[in-house]
């Protein structure tokens, strides 16, 4: 059992609170996803259980042992609680065999015959038998990463600490490693799994832990949590318009890294190809009648005005794709309908988009354009 | 265009070539003191004739060596046209080299003492006290004979031990001036330590010999390391100001050495000699075994090369361990998060960076250690350790830093403690990555000591630069020098490339089983 008492963590030197006040007891058996906006802290907590971060203040303990207490041995209670990290720090100098071996060698006593037997078992479960003799740095990452699970269970965990596993994988290995972690997780070892795969999250946990302002926001499980969270910031961040935002000045738009990241985005959340290649044309169309079309006058009165953003949502309840665009108002006139040139762009964007819609607040003009997808 | 380049290029050639020889085709002859305006002339640094070119001839230009017996090689080589030396040194030398001719300057006559620093005035008058008495008497003809002579043999009065109860004095030698002063069978021996030991006797002392290079003897009086000093000293009005003289006990003139050819009535004698030469390769061979009994075998001068090449070694070796560990030290303060810990550390290893080893060398011998009894090879030890520690710990922390934190992180997590995950992860892979540059840096060492002979730890340098002194061979004691620090570096480097071998992974670290890997 891991109890977490007023968990606080600050970084020094740049006064970033990250951990305000988190409270959490996990039962031994659970499988608990965090989740949570990018740099709320979910690895932070991780890190702060097996003390890999100290804290600033609170108390955590497992299985009876307060682990933030100087005088309890943290290394003899590191080898009940594996983790596995992003990066997945295989050791480079040992072959792949070794390194599911060193640790119970070296640290539990068990004979290298026996080690060496548990390993080979162990790699055969994770799949990577095959690779026993191979060196870290010639296999790909989703290898590493099941190369770094099979490590982590040598040592006969009792809890496994998943600190974003997939994240820096490429999307092709991403299944590879989920599925192992599936599998680890019908063993009735408790887990903890930071994660941004929120179908994987949702499938194989059965509690999900809303991590949000610094403290644990929303708890439940995940049929609470993804269908109907109670709190608010968890129905933003569940229902959220996950968003790729630019901001362009006088120079003209980098059209290309835009497109590269469009494209990135749209493999995250599984957007098809054609609707991928919907969006993509849409902004070139928008960029190109908003922004490159421009004169010195209008470029320069752009750049004096803190120039132009957009946001690029796409929303993955009701699959509809929302661009924003915001132009200061001294610019609204590139729109002006009395002009022949801003009705010929607001022709373009209606020709492009479902809805086109403008407002103007606070000094800025917002263009909000629609794109149905479905 | 090809052409006209190599023409051209051939054309500077020829200029560059020919300027070297000076009128090569109208030789002009060096008859006396009136022919070496505008000629490259070639003394010894700090030496009288080093004064007197500076002084004279304004219009030549005038090269420096560290030794005497350098000057008669940069001459007959023909990097100069002429060389100076005193004529005390020079009567001894000139059989040796038959190729080259001499005339005095009369008027550079001056005489010759010990020097001692200006607190040792008693002792000076003792000396003159005693030189009062002896110089003139028949024993010392005798003796000035009997080095002049046979310097290979000529006896050093050897003091009885039990007649040494009052003390011991202190002489800094630079002994690479036969008859005066050199080193035979180990020992310092010639006219003037003899004459310190004649001395010695009279007031039952012991004499206890220092060999310095002739620039290092007035710092060594002056930090009160050695009493007295003497190696030829010219009794010039601008060293009194440093250090006090005895009463001469001699007097000496300064010797031109010219080529043979260069003087007119000698063309017919320098013909002669270049018929002599052998070309054929029995001919070198032959050269080369007289080389190695002259300079290895007579004399037992092998056992001198030993202790140099002892000397060299263990001097390495003790500053590499000690640097190392420094090192270690230094790149765990500047990579501790201690920040004034890291700020002293940085300064240190950039202060060390950019000073010079010799200068570091003198300043510790003479300054730091000036007034300690500390022996020359202990301060070059030390001297070492501090620069090679500066030098290897940016190597050490540049390589832990490309050690990537995950894997630590990887193994603290399994349960290793912070001391275990340093040397079971960490180390095993900063080994072979550290090695190849630590190994570099350490072959940097061990030529660095060659600079030792400066405070006058006797390397083995210095032994190749007493043989030389000795037997006035220019190449083979260098070459054999060189041949020597070439197998220590080699024999020192194949225990480091091994501890490289070693560290590189293995396949099966921790399986006993055996088995074949493709």
């Amino acid at each position: 059992m891991i109890r977490i008492e007023h968990l606080q963590k600050t970084y020094e030197g740049n006064d970033l609170k990250v951990l305000t006040d988190v409270n959490v007891e996990i039962q031994d058996g659970e499988i608990v996803s965090v989740i949570g906006p990018s740099g709320t802290g979910k690895s932070t907590l991780l890190r702060c259980i097996n003390m890999l971060e100290k804290p600033s203040a609170g108390k955590i303990w497992i299985d009876g042992a307060d682990v933030t207490d100087p005088r309890t041995d943290i290394s003899k209670v590191r080898r009940t609680v594996g983790m596995v990290f992003q990066s997945f720090n295989l050791f480079e100098h040992l072959s792949v065999l070794d390194n599911v071996m060193v640790g119970p060698v070296k640290l539990l006593g068990m004979t290298p015959e026996a080690a060496e037997n548990q390993a080979r078992e162990l790699l055969g479960q994770v799949g990577m038998l095959s690779k026993a003799d191979a060196f870290p740095n010639q296999l790909s990452g989703g290898q590493k990463q099941r190369v770094a699970i099979a490590r982590c269970l040598s040592m006969n965990p009792k809890v496994i600490l998943f600190d974003e596993p997939t994240s820096a994988l490429d999307p092709t290995m991403v299944s590879e490693v989920l599925r192992v972690i599936r599998d680890v997780a019908s063993r009735g070892i408790t887990m903890i799994i930071v994660t941004h795969e929120m179908q994987f999250a949702r499938n194989v946990s059965t509690r999900v832990l809303y991590l949000d302002q610094g403290v644990v926001y929303e708890d439940g499980t995940p049929e609470q949590i993804f269908d109907n969270p109670v709190r608010e910031r968890t129905q933003i961040f569940i229902k959220r318009v996950r968003t790729v935002s630019r901001h362009f000045d006088s120079e003209g738009a980098d059209i290309y890294s835009l497109l590269g990241e469009i494209r990135n985005f749209s493999f995250q959340y599984g957007l098809d190809a054609a609707l991928t290649n919907r969006i993509e044309n849409a902004v070139t169309v928008l960029l190109e009648t908003c922004l490159n079309s421009l004169d010195d006058a209008r470029k320069a009165k752009l750049h004096a005005c803190s120039g132009m953003d957009l946001d690029i949502g796409f929303s993955e309840k009701s699959g509809h794709v929302r661009m924003r665009l915001s132009i200061p108002v001294e610019l609204e006139r590139i729109f002006d309908s009395d002009t022949v040139e801003g009705q010929a762009r607001l022709a373009e964007l209606n020709s492009t988009f479902m809805s086109v819609s403008q407002e103007v607040s606070e000094g800025r003009m917002i263009v909000s354009l629609g794109l149905n997808c479905r | 265009m090809k052409f006209e380049t190599l023409s051209l290029l051939s054309l500077a050639l020829g200029l560059s070539l020919s300027s070297c020889r000076h009128e090569q085709n109208g030789i002009r002859y060096l008859n006396g003191p009136e022919d070496l305006h505008g000629q490259v002339l070639c003394a010894q640094v700090g030496s009288v004739s080093d004064l007197y070119f500076t002084e004279a001839y304004k219009d030549s230009e005038i090269k420096y060596v560290d030794y005497a017996t350098d000057i008669p090689l940069m001459v007959m080589s023909g990097k100069a046209d002429a060389g100076a030396t005193s004529s005390l040194v020079w009567m001894t030398q000139q059989n040796s080299y038959p190729e080259l001719s001499h005339f005095s300057i009369e008027s550079t006559r001056t005489d010759v003492g010990f020097a001692l620093d200006k607190r040792n005035a008693e002792l000076a008058a003792q000396i003159n006290d005693f030189f009062d008495r002896f110089l003139d008497t028949e024993e010392f003809n005798e003796m000035m004979d009997g080095w002049c002579q046979d310097p290979d043999r000529h006896p050093m009065p050897q003091p009885d031990p039990e007649d040494c109860y009052a003390g011991v004095i202190t002489v800094a030698v630079s002994p690479d001036q036969p008859p005066h002063d050199m080193i035979r069978n180990g020992d310092i021996v010639g006219i003037e330590p003899e004459l310190m030991v004649r001395f010695a006797m009279e007031k039952h002392m012991r004499v206890e010999f220092m060999a310095l290079s002739f620039p290092g003897i007035i710092p060594a009086l002056v930090s009160g390391k050695a009493d007295v000093g003497c190696s030829l000293f010219s009794i010039t009005e601008e060293r009194k100001k440093t250090v006090m003289f005895t009463n001469p006990w001699t007097q000496e003139t300064i010797d031109i050495m010219v080529r043979r050819e260069r003087m007119s009535h000698d063309d017919d004698s320098a013909a002669e000699l270049n018929a002599g030469e052998d070309g054929t390769l029995s001919g070198l061979l032959e050269r080369v075994s007289v080389s190695f009994k002259r300079n290895v075998l007579e004399e037992k001068r092998y056992e001198m090369l030993l202790k140099g090449t002892l000397s060299t070694i263990i001097i390495s070796l003790l500053s590499a361990f000690l640097g190392t560990l420094l090192g270690v030290l230094l790149s765990c303060g500047s990579m501790s998060g201690h920040k004034p810990l890291a700020r002293i550390s940085g300064l240190y290893i950039s202060f060390m960076r950019c000073m010079p080893q010799v200068v570091l060398l003198m300043v510790m011998f003479y300054v730091v250690f000036g007034k300690t009894d500390m022996n020359a090879i202990s301060v070059s030890v030390v001297s070492f350790s501090l620069c090679f520690g500066a030098y290897v710990s940016v190597i050490f922390t540049s390589t832990l830093k490309s050690i990537d934190k995950g894997q630590s992180e990887a193994a603290l997590s399994m349960g290793f403690t912070p001391m275990k995950t340093f040397f079971q992860f960490v180390l095993p892979q900063f080994m072979p990555r550290a090695l190849p540059v630590y190994r570099n840096e350490f072959i940097s060492l061990v030529k660095a000591t060659s600079i030792v002979g400066y405070i006058g730890t006797f390397d083995l340098t210095r032994a190749g630069d007493v043989i030389r002194s000795r037997t006035f061979e220019a190449f083979f004691p260098l070459i054999l020098v060189t041949a020597v620090y070439f197998l220590i570096i080699w024999l020192l480097t194949l225990l480091l490339s091994y501890a490289e071998l070693k560290s590189q992974p293995v396949v099966h670290k921790f399986s006993n089983r055996k088995r074949h890997h493709d």
